[in-house]
């Protein structure tokens, strides 16, 4: 099955950089890779629809800012509340409103998404690094992800 | 004093928020536009090898990568002194014209469409791209998909990436184009042109025809008359990639024409408390506030004010559409934002149209797209204009092209003060002492600043992006009254 590794975020904006960091970290380390493409998309939520275009299976890993929870935390999100959300987003269109769109429209999109949120803090300023307390926890949210999605 | 709070602001690229205050007999007292979040991008790359810019730079924003990925190498061009290659300059202007196509159109059917397609007090739900393809047609979304798909297959042939382009170095371009990817270009542009038209009687049946709609863009709450800034050739026509910048009054005289490199004799910038984000000014008018005529500094960098500052379009079928706009809305210069829509689908139809020009130039095939630079690299400017308004980049290096300053202005920091005006003169207008203030009212304040397509680059993406809209009522206090929520 095709499948794409996503890993959304900005690399140059400190933690939110951690779904592309998962994403290589994950990439890196599977013994299969074969069918399965990383892409790095700091983009918008309607970029992202259109880069998933021709895949069957797509696992997307994004920073998520909630205040409530530590940091590293993984949160696994339902595609569902996303699709039935056709509410606009900041970034363009929203991708719930752009996944319904493609549906519409009848695009090949995967059928299969597996949306995670790694909680962060909204960070204060740019910074190719990630933050100690989350890089400390990098090896683990991509083995949970991993072992999740992409072992037999 | 009651507030009522939109926060975060739907359709905005990033995060902001619109404050209006209210006093005791329910009319607006203040309205703010507020930016909560802290930059530092500058800060970021000092240190940094100025080559590195125009890779580093796209990394600003996922939105319009492609217009600071220009507007560093043009800025790369002048640290090193070097004059580019026609090939590559022409390489350049094609790829932009290209991104320009995909990134007017994406606005217009996902972000400032949904207000006239399906109505500005249509619910909320309904206000989006889905709404638009419901009223127009799925043809119409296939159509937007294969245009955006053709768009970054053409920047990725030039550009080596389709999202975050690499080949614009200093001096020039890492790579000629090959007489097969200029075939493959050739054909994107038949289909770029077609697409506008298309668009623009869109536009015509949707909005045009509609007197609700035409008298709603005439009105008086949307309408600020400020000084207009926008990039020309030298026939003083609409150019994005290059050229003079030039600025004309509230009554369409030029002001000021300058090279990009002067930027800080002609600009200043302004800083209030309240927001993060500053707000530049026509230094020799002067910092009034917010208010606008020809005695306040105020200007506005949209395809609006860009279609203001020049005399015309350089390509045929735009030039007829820029006359088209002025007959219709009563004549030159347009202050009207809501016109800004219209105004960005003349320039779809420019950059298909130039795009169409330049990759049928031969010389654009030349294998010299570089010029090695020799000199020791010191300062320049690099300009575009963005999408979103005019984009300078500036960089001052030590002898080893080393970062030590950097400055960026980018459009919509351009276009704060304006923003602020037209969403304080949106508030002004539509909210009205006993009548309730309805989703329908929040909307049509949001769709001042939506004309803008405002961009702060947000870089706290949260898939699946959702951005509630919040609007808070509250007592002089500060307690809350009440408060509701749009999903």
């Amino acid at each position: 099955m095709k499948t794409a590794l996503v890993g959304f975020g900005n690399p140059c904006h400190g933690d939110d950089g951690i779904g592309p960091a998962a994403a290589r970290r994950i990439y890196q380390r599977l013994p299969n890779p074969e069918n399965i493409t990383l892409l790095e998309l700091a983009t918008s939520d309607f970029g992202v629809m259109e880069a998933l275009i021709g895949y069957q299976r797509a696992v997307i890993i994004d920073a998520l800012v909630d205040e409530t929870a530590d940091v590293g935390t993984l949160r696994r999100l339902e595609l569902p509340e996303a699709l039935e959300d056709g509410h606009l987003s900041p970034h363009t269109a929203g991708f719930g409103a752009a996944m319904a769109l493609a549906r519409k429209l009848g695009l090949a999109v995967p059928g299969q998404i597996a949306l995670y949120g790694v909680v962060i803090r909204q960070p204060p300023s740019f910074s190719d690094q990630l933050s100690p307390e989350l890089q400390a926890r990098l090896d683990e949210i991509a083995r949970a992800i991993a072992a999740a999605e992409f072992t037999a | 004093m009651k507030k009522i709070v939109i926060d975060p602001i739907t359709r905005l690229e990033g995060h902001g928020k619109i404050a209006i205050f209210l006093n005791d007999e329910g009319e607006v007292a203040n309205c703010y536009f507020q930016v909560p979040e802290l930059r530092g991008f500058e800060q970021f790359c000092v240190g940094r090898p100025v080559e590195e810019m125009p890779r580093i730079t796209t990394r600003i924003c996922g939105v319009c990568p492609e217009a600071h990925h220009m507007a560093s190498a043009k800025a790369c061009d002048a640290v090193y002194h070097v004059e580019l290659p026609p090939a590559a300059k022409k390489l350049r202007e094609l790829l932009y014209s290209c991104f320009y196509v995909g990134d007017h159109t994406l606005h217009f059917y996902a972000l400032g469409g949904p207000d006239f397609v399906v109505g500005p007090d249509a619910p909320a739900g309904e206000r989006n791209i889905l709404g638009v393809i419901g009223k127009v047609g799925l043809e119409a979304g296939k159509k937007v998909i294969e245009l955006r798909k053709r768009a970054q297959h053409a920047v990725a042939l030039i550009g080596g990436k389709a999202i975050h382009p690499v080949t614009s170095v200093p001096g020039g371009l890492a790579k000629p184009l090959a007489a097969e990817e200029r075939d493959q270009i050739v054909e994107h542009t038949g289909y770029f042109l077609e697409f506008a038209k298309f668009t623009l009687g869109v536009l015509e049946n949707v909005v045009l025809k509609n007197p609700a709609y035409v008298d709603l863009i005439l009105s008086d709450t949307y309408t600020q008359r400020i000084y207009s800034m926008g990039t020309v050739d030298a026939n003083n026509c609409v150019n994005f990639y290059d050229g003079h910048i030039r600025v004309v009054d509230p009554e369409g005289k030029e002001f000021v024409k300058f090279h990009p490199k002067d930027y800080l004799d002609v600009l200043a910038e302004h800083v209030e408390p309240w927001t993060y984000l500053k707000f530049p000014f026509l230094k020799r008018v002067g910092w009034k506030g917010l208010v606008d005529g020809a005695d306040s500094g105020l200007y506005r960098a949209t395809p609006l004010s860009r279609l203001n500052a020049a005399d015309g379009m350089a390509t045929p079928l735009a030039q007829e559409e820029y006359q088209r706009l002025y007959s219709t809305l009563g004549g030159k210069p347009v202050h009207h934002t809501l016109a800004t829509h219209w105004a960005r689908l003349v320039e779809l139809l420019y950059a298909a149209e130039r795009a169409a020009e330049l990759v049928r130039d031969d010389e654009i095939l030349d294998p010299k797209v570089r010029v090695i630079p020799t000199a020791t690299p010191t300062e320049g400017v690099g300009c575009v204009e963005a999408p979103r308004g005019t984009l300078y980049h500036h960089y001052v290096t030590d002898a080893k092209g080393i970062l030590k300053r950097v400055n960026l202005i980018v459009g919509t920091t351009n276009n704060h003060a304006p923003i602020s005006l037209a969403i304080r003169q949106a508030a002004f207008g539509l909210i009205k002492r006993g009548a309730e203030i309805t989703d329908g009212v929040l909307n049509r304040i949001e769709m001042a600043f939506r004309a803008f397509d405002p961009c702060f680059a947000c870089a706290t993406h949260s898939l699946p992006g959702k951005m509630p809209l919040e609007v808070e009522v509250r007592d002089p206090d500060g307690s809350l009254v009440t408060a509701r929520k749009r999903v």
